[in-house]
Formats: structure tokens, sequence, C-alpha cells
């Protein structure tokens, strides 16, 4: 209760912090709105104008007087120059249409409603009425003189007239600017009270938001600390019993093995089989928590070195193969010859992937066969480097690990699928995924992927896919340990014997990687075909027949050398055979295997 | 293209020696400058008549104002070469209009910001009921930063003298 009440709180206070941010910034556009509208161009032009019209009716009012003086100055001792009177009149008249144009002009039809405008009108005709007199005095002909300046005269009440009504208009206007500013100041008020008072609670709101948070900060940074603390714990504990396990397991193990050689019969010897298996995968088991721990603590430290890529591949893929049984499981591997030679990559922990994914093939394969392909990766490689070699080149290559086993669970499928969060450590609880958890991670630590799926035709396929690194691209098979290889089997024939049409397309795979051609792979041998063949493997001899044998007979006098798998189920095709080949059929390991054939120095049943 | 660059030295030519010849206006005054001047032709004023200020280079500037409705293109003469003429010193102009108003402008007004005396409405002199014979005239329109009630203000109409202070 007391979570769901500082829930409600925490929304309470979200949302009178959002509605005090809204008034703030309202009464802010509002005041600055109404700053903007007192102080705009508009307001400052009517007030320009009201301003010009005082100033032109005055102006009118001081020409008429001067032009009146101007003018009782003149008599016959006194005549107008030329121009001047012209001159006078212009002025006065320029002062009547500055009034009657423009915003002025505008602005004086209100004036007195609309007796202002009257009255200029009036004084304007009267004025103009007196050109044809002023052209008079102009040319020297004063008779019209003292006319005129009645008449001016006369006018003269009508100026003052119309100045009255001006200033009159004027001073209404500023009152009524007083009263507009007094009502703009009110309203201004107002809206700074509201802006103030709401700035005050906003305040006090937020002071209260920053406890808040401030506290929410240093609570979760506890839990950090202690989740922190945990994880140390955790990893200490594990690295301390992986230690303290470590050796009694290994004295198990060594004594077992030191048992072997005390003559114990077949009974004796399966359970001392199984104590070893049961050790190592112990022994394994806590490696793998070990290393989850680490990862997920962020201790796991990589080692990036440049390797031979080929050869370390063939090791780990051997090294996984020794606990099978090869008479039910086979294991078979393509590498892609024209990768990288040498490249940059940590070994371990790649060994440690395949190793893994392997071995979790063997657990659900009964029988059928594992293959390994190695190939480039049309995937982009990623920006990052290892510390060591921030200006690299990067490649990707991918590593396809398909059996034929009973196929991949659902709960293994989503555990793959789901994001991985270094961060929270999610162990799997399927004991079986514990493997496939660690490969993923791993994977991730390496800046790779690792995904899965269940093929139609049946079994699991697990493609990695990683970077690796290489200052140079010599190909595998330009390398030197494999070029003399790819050099002597080149161009040379061989038949492949097979029953399983995917073992033996791996198996056309890898020796068309060395060099070799193979026009003919099948289960039995009922023709021979029309070329020279330098070599027969035979993977699988349970569908051969007395003519397979005869033909086989046939191609050994020809000069045929035939490689037999260790395996394979008849003693009338193991008598044919050349040599026997026992172990996984690794690619290179194949290679070298036909290689020491050629040469006769191979030794029956010697294991590759 | 030389005989262009020949012309543009006589007409400099003449120019140049225009500026140390200022005679007496042969017809009514318009304009009378004073202070700190070097040529004058009546004792420490220097007087012109429509006909000289009409000889001076001309320039002209189409704009709006708030005193006529429209576009109007007002045409005077150029400061720049008014000021070379009379051997201006100072720094302001004193401008006084017929009705004895007054207001004082920076000379940069006329060399930098671009004003000029206007003396022609739309090819037509400008008289004294159209606010001539000479209005300092802005460039409202190429120049918007400058329509404000300062410039508006310093747009004196109907000036008759020229005061040049330090």
């Amino acid at each position: 209760m007391k979570g769901l009440g500082g829930d409600v709180k925490s929304i309470v206070m979200k949302r009178l912090t959002s509605f005090l941010l809204v008034v703030f910034v309202c009464t802010l556009l509002a005041s600055g709105a109404l700053y903007f509208l007192a102080n705009s161009n508009s307001t400052k032009h009517v007030r320009t104008t009201y301003e010009s019209s005082i100033w032109s009716s005055l102006q009118l009012q001081v020409q008429s007087y001067r032009f009146v003086d101007y003018l009782k100055r003149l008599d016959r001792n006194n005549p107008p120059t030329s121009g001047d009177v012209l001159f006078y009149y212009d002025l006065l008249m320029s002062r009547i249409d500055l009034l009657k144009v423009g915003s002025v002009g505008n602005r004086i039809h209100y004036y007195g409603d609309g007796r202002s405008i009257r009255i200029l009108n009036y004084i304007s005709a009267e004025l103009e009425l007196l050109q044809p007199s002023i052209m008079q005095i102009e040319n020297n002909d004063l008779s019209s003189l003292n006319r005129i300046i009645n008449k001016l005269h006369t006018l003269e009440p009508q100026i003052n007239k119309f100045v009255s009504l001006v200033n009159q208009s004027s001073r209404a206007y500023s009152v009524e600017q007083r009263e507009q500013i007094l009502e703009e100041f009110k309203l201004f008020k107002y809206i700074m009270l509201i802006f103030i008072s709401n700035a005050m609670v906003l305040f006090f709101v937020l002071l209260t938001n920053i406890r808040t948070t401030r506290k929410a900060v240093n609570k979760a940074q506890e839990a950090e600390h202690q989740i922190e603390n945990i994880a140390q714990d955790k990893t200490h504990f594990l690295a301390t019993m992986s230690h303290e396990i470590n050796t009694p397991l290994d004295r198990v193990i060594n004594m077992s093995k030191l048992l072997r050689t005390k003559g114990l019969n077949n009974e004796q010897c399966q359970i001392l089989d199984t104590i070893e298996d049961s050790g190592t995968l112990l022994l394994n088991l806590i490696k793998d928590f070990s290393d989850l721990s680490d990862i997920a603590s962020n201790n796991l430290m990589l080692d990036y070195a440049p390797f031979n890529l080929a050869q370390e591949l063939e090791r780990s893929i051997d090294f996984a193969s020794m606990r099978s049984n090869p008479k039910a499981v086979r294991v078979l591997s393509y590498i892609d010859l024209t990768l990288p030679d040498q490249a940059i990559y940590d070994n371990n922990r790649l060994h440690q992937i395949i190793f893994n994914l392997i071995d979790n093939s063997f657990k659900f394969t009964p029988s059928g066969h594992i293959s390994v392909v190695v190939r480039l990766s049309q995937s982009k490689a990623p920006q990052w480097r290892p510390a060591l070699y921030p200006e690299i080149p990067a490649s990707m290559i991918q590593i396809v690990i398909k059996d034929t086993g009973i196929g991949i669970s659902d709960s293994i499928l989503e555990m793959l699928q789901t994001p991985l969060d270094s961060q929270v450590p999610n162990f799997p609880e399927n004991k079986y995924c514990l493997g496939l958890y660690l490969c993923r991670a791993l994977a991730h630590l390496m800046h790779g992927e690792l995904s899965c799926h269940s093929p139609e035709s049946g079994g699991s396929e697990f493609i990695l896919e990683l970077p690796i690194f290489h200052h140079q691209i010599t190909p595998i098979n330009e390398g030197k340990m494999v070029s003399a290889l790819v050099n002597s089997l080149s161009n040379k024939n061989m038949i492949i014997l097979e029953a399983n049409d995917s073992v033996a397309h791996l198996m056309a795979m890898q020796a068309n990687g060395l060099g070799l051609n193979t026009p003919l792979h099948t289960y039995m041998l009922s023709q021979i075909p029309e070329q020279k063949i330098d070599y027969v493997y035979i993977g699988d001899d349970s569908m051969f027949d007395d003519l397979s044998y005869i033909n086989l007979q046939k191609l050994i006098n020809s000069g045929s050398q035939i490689l037999a798998d260790y395996n394979i189920s008849k003693n009338r095709t193991k008598a044919l055979a050349s040599a026997l080949y026992k172990g996984p059929l690794l690619h290179l390991n194949m290679g070298h295997a036909l290689n020491e054939l050629a040469h006769q120095d191979f030794v029956s049943s010697q294991s590759y | 293209m030389q005989s262009l660059k020949i012309c543009f030295i006589f007409i400099s030519l003449i120019f140049s020696s225009a500026s140390f010849s200022l005679e007496l206006p042969s017809t009514r005054t318009l304009l009378t400058v004073s202070g700190l001047i070097s040529n004058t032709n009546q004792d420490s004023n220097a007087l012109f008549d429509r006909y000289m200020l009409d000889q001076l280079p001309r320039v002209s500037i189409t704009t709006h104002t708030p005193w006529n409705e429209g576009k109007h293109t007002y045409t005077g003469f150029k400061a720049k070469e008014f000021f070379k003429l009379l051997g201006v010193e100072g720094e302001s102009l004193s401008l006084i209009a017929l009705n004895d108003y007054m207001i004082d402008i920076p000379i940069q007004d006329f060399t930098e910001v671009g004003a000029i005396f206007a003396t022609h409405m739309d090819g037509v002199p400008m008289t004294v009921r159209n606010k001539g014979p000479i209005m300092i005239i802005y460039p409202f329109d190429d120049k918007p930063e400058l329509k404000n009630e300062s410039y508006y203000g310093k747009s004196i109409w109907q000036i008759n003298q020229i005061v040049i202070n330090q």
C-alpha cells in the first residue's frame, strides 16, 4: 500500500509540475504580448500622427500670421522682391496640404465630429481664391493688397477654431491613452501576480521533486552497489569453488586413468569410463559457470592474438569429437580455403564455443552426422577493434554446425532469441542450455552473433557469425602449410562411395576445395569412370554388391589408392583398402591422408 | 573603351575646377550654406539657386515614404560632391526649414547610410507646396532598418539653410 501511495503521489506531483509549467509559460507569453502591444510600431505611429496633427495645425497658424505680417510691410516704397509673395503663399498652402493628406489627414477627419475638416476645407478654398490676387502683387500691382490682408484677418478666427479643435481632440486622445495605459498596467499587474505566485509554487514543487529524485537516485545507487557486491561475491565464490573442486576432481580423473592400467575387466572399464566422463563434465560445468559469472560482471578478458585459422579450427573440431562414438555419429568439416591463412582472434574462446556447440549436437544426435562448415560471411564487420590492433582490417566468418539429431527445443530457441543484456545475468533454467547460453554470451562479447534454427530436413543448425582481423590476406590454400598439399592433389580424380547424400556432398566439397576432381560419388560401384582414378574413398560399404567389389579390384589394379573409413562394416572392404581413416573427417586432415597415401608411407589403421 | 576613359577624365576635370569657383546665383536663392566651409560666394556663406543645384552630379532613390502615397523616385544632388565643392570640414549638419524648424544630422547619414538632398520628385522640381525646394530622403525600401521614427524625423523638408558644424 505504501508503494501504491508513493506512485499516486509521484503522478500527482508530475501533473502539478506540468500544470504549473504551462501556467508559467502562458503568463510569460501574455506579459510579453502585452509589452509588445504597448510598444508596437502601430501604437507609436498613432501617437506620432496625433503629435504631427497638432504640430501642423500650429504651423498653419504661425504661417498665416507670418504671411499677414509680410503683406502688411509691403507698400509702394517697399515693393515685393521677385517670388517672395508667392513663396509665403505657397508655404501657407503647404501647411494646409500637409493637414489634408496621409495619416494626419485621416485623423483630422474625425476631429470634432467632422467639424475640423469642414473648417480646413473652408480655409483652403478661401486661400485658393486669393491666388490671382497674389499673382497681381507678385507683378507689383498692389491694388488688391488690402483686400487680401482683410480676407486673411477674416480667416483668422476660423484658423484659431481649427487649431482649438485639434488641440481638444489631442487632449481627449491623451486622456484616452492614459486610461488605456492604466488598464494595461492593471492587466499587467494581475498577470505578474499570477506569474510570481506561480513561479514561487513551481519553485517549491521543483525543490520537493529534486529532493525526491535525489532520494531515489541515492536508493538506486545503493541498490546498484549492492548488486555489484553480490556479483563480486558470486564471482569470488565461483572462482573459489572452481579452484577448490578442480584439484580433487583432477585427482579423481587421474586416479581412474591409473586404475585402468591395473588389468580390469570390461565391466570395470565401463564404470571407469562413466567416472571419467562425469568428472570431465563436472569440471567443464564449473568452468562454464565461472565464465558466465565473469561475463555478467564484465570481468571476462578476451585475448586477441594471431593464429593459423584452419589448423586451429580443425584442432577444435577434432578435440570436440573425441568424446563421441564414431560408429554412431560421424563428424565432418569443410573450410573455405580462400579464408585468411593467419588471423587475429581469441582462439581459446572460439575453441570453447565450437566445443560447446559440437558437444550440444552430440547430446541430441543419437546417430547420423555432424557437419561443420566454415566460410566467409556476407555480414558487415563491426567498427569495433581489439585494443592492441586499433587500425586492423576485419572480415566476418560464418561457422555453421549442423546435425541430424532430434532438433532444437522451443525453450532453447526462445533462450537464444531473447535479447542479451550483459548487465543482468539471466542463467538458463534448462541445464542443457548452459553451454549454449555461454556460447551466445561469448559470441556477443566478441562482437559476433550466434543464431540457431531447426531446418525442415531435421536436426538443428547453429550459425556463428564472428569478426576476425588480419593484416594481409594470404588465403589458406596459398599458405605455408596447405599450398604444397593443394599442389600435390590438384587435378587428381577421386571417387566417393558413400550412402548418405549429405555426407557425400560435403566430402565432394572437401575434395574440390583441395583441387581434386570428383567424377563420381555413389553408394555402390556399379561402373567405373573412363578417366584414371587416383583415389577411392569408402565412407560406407553397407550397400556394396559383388559388382562393386569386382570394379574396386579393377581400380586397384589400375593403380588407384583406396582409403576406407575405419568404421566400415565389411571385412571384405577392409581387406581391399590401402589404408583406414580413423576419427572425424576433417577437411585438411583428409587431404594429408590422401597425400601420404600417394607417397606409400601411410600406415594402415593410422588415425588422423 | 579608350574614348570612354578620355570622356571620364574630362568630366572629372570640369567638376574639380568648378569646386574652386563658386559664382553668385543669378536667380532666386533657394539654399544658403554656412558654417565650417572653405568655398563661399557671399561673405562666409555659399548661396545656391535652382540652376546651380541642378548642375551638381545627380543621384536618385526610389522608395515609399509615410508622407506620399505610393512609390516615387526622388532625384537630387550627391552629398559627397556637394560637400567637396563647399570644402566642408565639419562632421554634422544643422538643416533649417522654411518654417525655421531645425534638426541636426551627422554627415555619415549621407556618406554611409545613403541619404540624399532631393530636389525633384518623379522628375518634377519640388515646389514649396510639395515639400520643396529640398528634402532629405533616406533609402527606406532598400534598407528596411531605417523605417523608424528616428529616420522619419530626420527626413526634413522645405530646407533652405544648412549650417556645417564640428
